[in-house]
């Protein structure tokens, strides 16, 4: 009995064919010998008998119902839904296509200074989108160069190119230096700008004789109001005398004389537009250290 | 590649019916609905070639049904039709009386099997599969299909057996 575990094992996989013929002679010559092993392969036989006999339960009336709801739920479902995106996903494509003709297209990035480069005495303003061709007169016209420190970029108060700072009566300070040297549009409207700036004296070494308005720098006193911190107060350098062209969207300032060095306020025209009608016209601020162009803005 | 649905209804047709069978002797009439009912939605979904259709659904509903015994405890008291009076007109009647009542023994020992060693049985005797098929249905290896078939073969032997004695 304790050997026939073997035999058993030999049993079942004779009933399922996986004896070669010389195991399984072996196996018929032991079974001989073995009621118990006889036993066990007849109930083996017995039970893989009555398993193949059960009857199929699968209903063909269930089956077909079942069949159905499937469909329904795949094939059926599936055509519905397209049918029903089909419109919308229509709809969307012509809002998309339309809103591309009017408004330009959509995934391209907004009119910027892309790139300034400095070639001799020439600046090269490279922008990312053509311009408008329409504008372009105005480009050559309006663009407005002013340079000196109070354009630099704020970085530290330690730099050589920081902003002048005073202390000041609130509304103290006034005079068209305070004015176009910051805000866009009045300056952009002014398309005298260059000259204006050319016409300004130079800052003296210090900055103290840009500012005009002394008598407005009275000391705080707390009768005549609070005490505030103005900053880049100093009036536009003068820039040496340039022409403007366009090539393409390029805009090139050519200079009679040597580039200006330090920081250079650009000022494009409100009105210049990109091909799709964006505004290129802001100011743009670069720093030119012989040669080496940054962009700091916008 | 998804099947057409000309396709589907052709493998519906060839299946349906073996495998509602095969999830029935394992979880009942009802769930076998249900469950043929998920294989067919995930055959719907999935991209299986041509040839690997079988093996794939019966893979799927064999998962399905062991899924099913771990979660709830009904399996064993799913519903089965009895088994059908077979003997021919002019048998014996005590002969098919004894067959019945075999029968009934053989099923209630075969549903105390775990459900693993009853789809074993099912697949090797009612659905003709080789050791290679049962293996790639149910992720065992081919010797273990081997010893588990002796296994559960033996271990229904000995069920009916202490019926028997009892």
């Amino acid at each position: 009995m304790a050997d026939c575990s073997y035999w058993e094992y030999q049993t079942s996989l004779a009933l399922d064919g996986e004896l070669s013929p010389g195991a399984n002679d072996e196996m018929f010559r032991h079974l001989a010998e073995c009621p118990h092993c006889r036993l066990v392969k007849d109930a083996f036989e017995k039970s893989a008998q009555v398993l193949r006999a059960l009857p199929d339960l699968a209903d063909p009336d269930l089956l077909a119902g079942l069949e159905h709801d499937i469909i329904q739920k795949t094939y059926r479902t599936r055509r519905k839904l397209n049918g029903r995106l089909l419109w919308p996903a229509a709809a969307l494509l012509v809002a998309f296509t339309a809103a591309n003709l009017w408004l330009g297209p959509l995934w391209q990035r907004p009119a910027l200074l892309a790139a300034a480069v400095a070639q001799g005495n020439r600046l090269e303003l490279t922008f990312n989108q053509p311009m408008d061709g329409t504008s372009w007169p105005e480009t050559v016209t309006k663009t407005g160069i002013t340079a000196g420190p109070e354009y630099a970029p704020r970085v530290g108060s330690s730099s050589p190119a920081a902003p002048l700072s005073l202390q000041a009566t609130a509304n103290s300070l006034a005079g068209p230096e305070f004015g176009p040297a910051r805000g866009g549009p009045a300056t952009s409207a002014n398309p005298a700008l260059p000259q204006t700036a050319q016409s300004l004296p130079a800052p003296a070494a210090g900055g103290s004789s840009a500012i005009k308005h002394s008598d407005d720098l009275a000391p705080s006193h707390p009768l005549t109001g609070p005490t505030r911190t103005f900053s880049a107060v100093a009036p536009p350098a003068a820039a040496p005398p340039y022409t403007v062209t366009r090539q393409g969207n390029t805009i090139v300032v050519s200079f009679a004389g040597p580039l200006p060095q330090g920081p250079v306020q650009i000022l494009i025209p409100a009105s210049v537009r990109d091909r799709w009608g964006r505004p290129l016209g802001q100011a743009y601020l670069i720093v030119i250290d012989h040669g080496k162009i940054t962009i700091k803005s916008p | 590649m998804a099947h057409s649905e000309d396709e589907f209804e052709a493998i519906y047709d060839a299946w349906a019916p073996a495998l509602f069978n095969f999830a029935a002797r394992l979880v009942g009439c009802q769930e076998a609905r249900d469950l043929v009912q998920e294989v067919f939605l995930r055959l719907f979904r999935a991209r299986v070639a041509q040839d690997k259709v079988r093996p794939w659904l019966y893979q799927v509903t064999y998962h399905l049904c062991i899924d099913h015994h771990r979660k709830s405890n009904a399996a064993r008291t799913y519903p089965v039709p009895d088994f059908p009076d077979r003997g021919s007109p002019d048998a014996n009647p005590e002969t098919v009386y004894l067959a019945k009542e075999f029968t009934a023994r053989f099923l209630a020992a075969f549903r105390d099997l775990p459900p693993e060693q009853q789809a074993l049985l099912l697949l090797r005797e009612r659905n003709n599969a080789s050791y290679q098929e049962i293996a790639a249905i149910t992720g065992f290896t081919v010797e273990a299909v081997r010893s588990r078939l002796y296994r559960t073969r033996l271990a229904l032997h000995r069920a009916l057996e202490k019926g028997e004695a009892n």
